[in-house]
C-alpha cells in the first residue's frame, strides 16, 4: 500500500452508539475521474490519538480494476473530514 | 499518615522538547514522511510578522548550538538548512489535554504546571500500578505509544526533587531524586539549573563562591538570608531538597496581573498608531480582567523600540476599576508620560493588584456614569462571548490595519512557564 492521504466524500453509517462506519466514497482517479468505490469489508478498526488529534482508521478491502485490494481510511472526529490514506 | 513516616511519591512530567515534537507528530499523522525531530528543525514566528524567535527546537538543531529564544536569522546561519515551522497554540492545548486525560488514569492528584509538565501526586497509588519506577516507565511508554511523543519522568518526594530529576538526562527516561540520592545526584551539577536560580541569582551566588547546588545546600543559611533576603532561604530549602508545596489538583493559582503585549509588523512612529495597538490590547486585558471578575489598582504600559531596549510605567489608579475605557484613558497618559518618541517595536499593557469586583469604594473624584459603563462592558463582553470577538468593535478599527482584540495565543488557561512551585 502507498501513502496517498486524499480528502475523499464518504458516505457512512452511523450507529446508534455513535460509531461510524463508511459505506462507500468516491475520490478522483489517476485520470482525474471521479470514482466510486464500495467498502466491501472492514477488516480493523483502530483509534488513533497521536498527538491528542482522535482519528478512527479502518483497514478494508473493495474490488476494484477486476482485484481485491487492501485501503485504509481514517475518519477525522474533530474536523469530520475522511481521508484516503493509504492505497 | 501523619508525622515524619509519611513519604510522598510525586512524579513530574514532561514533554521532551514539547511544540517541536507535538508538531512533528501531528505532521506524522498527516502522512508526512519526515519526521521533524530527527532533523536539525525549531518552531518559530513569522519572520514576516517580525516575531521571528526560535520557540522550540529538535535535537539535532541543538547539536548547531541553537538556543530557544534566539534570532531566527542568527539560528539560520549557525544551521543553514534549518527547518522552521509556525506555532500552533490550538494543537498544543489539544496535545496537552491529551496527555492529562491519559495520565488522570494513574491518580487522582494531578497539577497541570504548565502547558507541557505536570505533577502527580502517585502517593498509595503503588497497590493499583506497582512501584514508583515502574509505574512510570509504563506511563512514559503509553504515551509514546499511544499519543506519538516522548516524556521524561522524574521521581521524588516532593515537587521540587521531582522537577529536578526530570531535566536530569533527555529524551525518553525515567529518573529518580530521592532524599539519600541528592548528595550524588543534585549537588554536583552548577548552581543555575536549580529551580528559581535565574541569570541574575546565579551572578550573586558567583560572588559568594557559590558554584554548584552542592555548595549552596552547604552555605551558612543566615548568610544566604542576609544577602538574598527571604529568597535565600527558599534556594536554600531547594538546594537542600526541601519543599512542602502540596500538588494542587486542578489549577489554581493565584493571579497577580493579567497582561497582553505584541510585536507590530513595523516600526510605529506616531501617537495615532501607538493608541491604536494600545486600544486594541487593553480591550482584551479588560475583558480577561472582567472574566476573572476582578478590578485592579495598578495599570502599566510597557514599550521596546527598535534598538530593543525595553521600559515600562505604570500609575496606582486611585479607586479599582474594570472599565475599559478608563483604563485606556490611563494608559494613553502614562504611554505619553514615559514615550521618548522613538520607533516602537513592541508594545504591552498590564494590569495588576487586583481585588474583588464585587464591592467597590466609591469617591468622590470617580469618573460620572461608572455604573452605565460597566453595564456597557459586561453587555459588550457576553455579546463577544457569544458570537465571537469580532462581533462588536470600535470604529477606528474598521480599517482593519489592527485587529480589534489584539494580544493571545490560545494557551493562556495554562502559562508557558511558571516560577511558583
Amino acid at each position: 500500500m502507498k501513502c496517498v492521504r486524499k480528502p475523499i466524500e464518504v458516505i457512512a453509517w452511523f450507529d446508534m452508539e455513535g460509531n461510524p462506519a463508511p459505506i462507500r466514497f468516491r475520490c478522483l482517479d489517476e485520470q482525474q475521474e471521479m470514482a466510486v468505490i464500495k467498502v466491501d469489508k472492514i477488516l480493523k478498526k483502530d483509534l488513533d490519538k497521536f498527538a491528542g488529534n482522535r482519528m478512527i482508521k479502518y483497514t478494508c478491502e473493495s474490488f476494484m480494476q477486476g482485484q481485491v485490494r487492501p485501503f485504509e481510511i481514517r475518519f477525522e472526529v474533530d474536523t469530520c473530514k475522511w481521508y484516503l490514506y493509504k492505497i | 499518615m501523619s508525622g515524619s513516616k509519611y513519604v510522598r511519591t510525586i512524579m513530574h512530567i514532561d514533554v521532551n522538547s514539547a511544540f517541536l515534537s507535538w508538531q512533528a507528530v501531528y505532521n506524522l499523522q498527516k502522512g508526512d514522511t519526515l519526521d521533524l525531530r530527527e532533523i536539525p528543525s525549531v518552531v518559530g514566528g513569522s519572520q514576516a510578522d517580525r516575531r521571528g524567535i526560535v520557540l522550540a527546537k529538535s535535537m539535532p538543531a541543538k547539536a548547531y548550538g541553537i538556543q530557544t529564544g534566539e534570532v531566527l536569522w542568527q539560528a539560520r546561519q549557525k544551521c543553514p538548512k534549518l527547518v522552521s515551522v509556525p506555532a500552533n497554540y490550538q494543537l498544543y492545548m489539544k496535545c496537552s489535554n491529551a496527555l492529562y486525560e491519559l495520565v488522570k488514569e494513574y491518580s487522582p492528584k494531578i497539577q497541570r504546571f504548565s502547558v507541557d509538565e505536570m505533577f502527580v501526586d502517585y502517593t498509595g497509588m503503588e497497590r493499583h500500578f506497582g512501584e514508583p519506577v515502574e509505574a512510570a516507565h509504563m506511563i512514559k511508554d503509553r504515551i509514546k505509544q499511544e499519543l506519538g511523543f516522548t516524556v521524561n519522568v522524574g521521581i521524588g518526594c516532593n515537587k521540587l526533587t521531582a522537577k529536578v530529576a526530570g531535566d536530569f538526562k533527555k529524551p525518553d527516561m525515567v529518573h529518580t531524586l530521592y532524599p539519600q540520592e541528592i548528595s550524588q545526584k543534585m549537588w554536583p551539577l552548577p548552581v543555575e539549573d536549580l529551580f528559581m536560580v535565574g541569570r541574575q541569582t546565579k551572578k550573586k551566588l558567583n560572588l559568594l563562591n557559590i558554584y554548584t547546588i552542592g555548595q549552596l545546600a552547604n552555605t551558612d543559611r543566615k548568610l544566604l538570608n542576609d544577602k538574598l533576603k527571604s529568597f535565600g532561604t527558599v534556594i536554600w530549602c531547594y538546594a537542600n531538597g526541601i519543599d512542602e508545596s502540596p500538588v494542587q489538583s486542578g489549577y489554581f493559582l493565584q493571579m497577580k496581573g493579567i497582561g497582553n503585549s505584541t510585536t507590530i509588523r513595523f516600526d510605529v512612529t506616531d501617537t495615532y498608531t501607538a493608541r491604536k495597538v494600545l486600544l486594541s490590547l487593553t480591550e482584551s486585558v479588560a475583558l480577561r480582567l472582567r472574566a476573572a471578575h476582578s478590578c485592579c489598582r495598578v495599570v502599566s504600559v510597557e514599550i521596546r523600540n527598535s534598538d530593543l531596549e525595553n521600559y515600562s510605567h505604570q500609575r496606582k489608579l486611585f479607586s479599582p476599576t474594570s472599565i475599559t475605557n478608563e483604563i485606556y484613558r490611563n494608559v494613553v497618559e502614562l504611554f505619553e508620560e514615559c514615550w521618548k518618541g522613538e520607533k516602537i517595536r513592541h508594545l504591552g499593557v498590564r494590569v495588576t493588584d487586583f481585588c474583588s469586583d464585587e464591592f467597590i469604594q466609591p469617591s468622590f473624584f470617580d469618573e460620572q456614569d461608572r455604573d452605565k459603563k460597566n453595564a456597557l462592558d459586561s453587555a459588550i463582553d457576553d455579546i463577544r462571548y457569544k458570537y465571537g470577538n469580532g462581533a462588536v468593535m470600535r470604529g477606528v478599527f474598521l480599517d482593519g490595519e489592527f485587529s480589534p482584540m489584539t494580544g493571545g495565543a490560545g494557551a493562556e488557561d495554562y502559562p508557558v512557564m511558571s516560577s511558583i512551585l
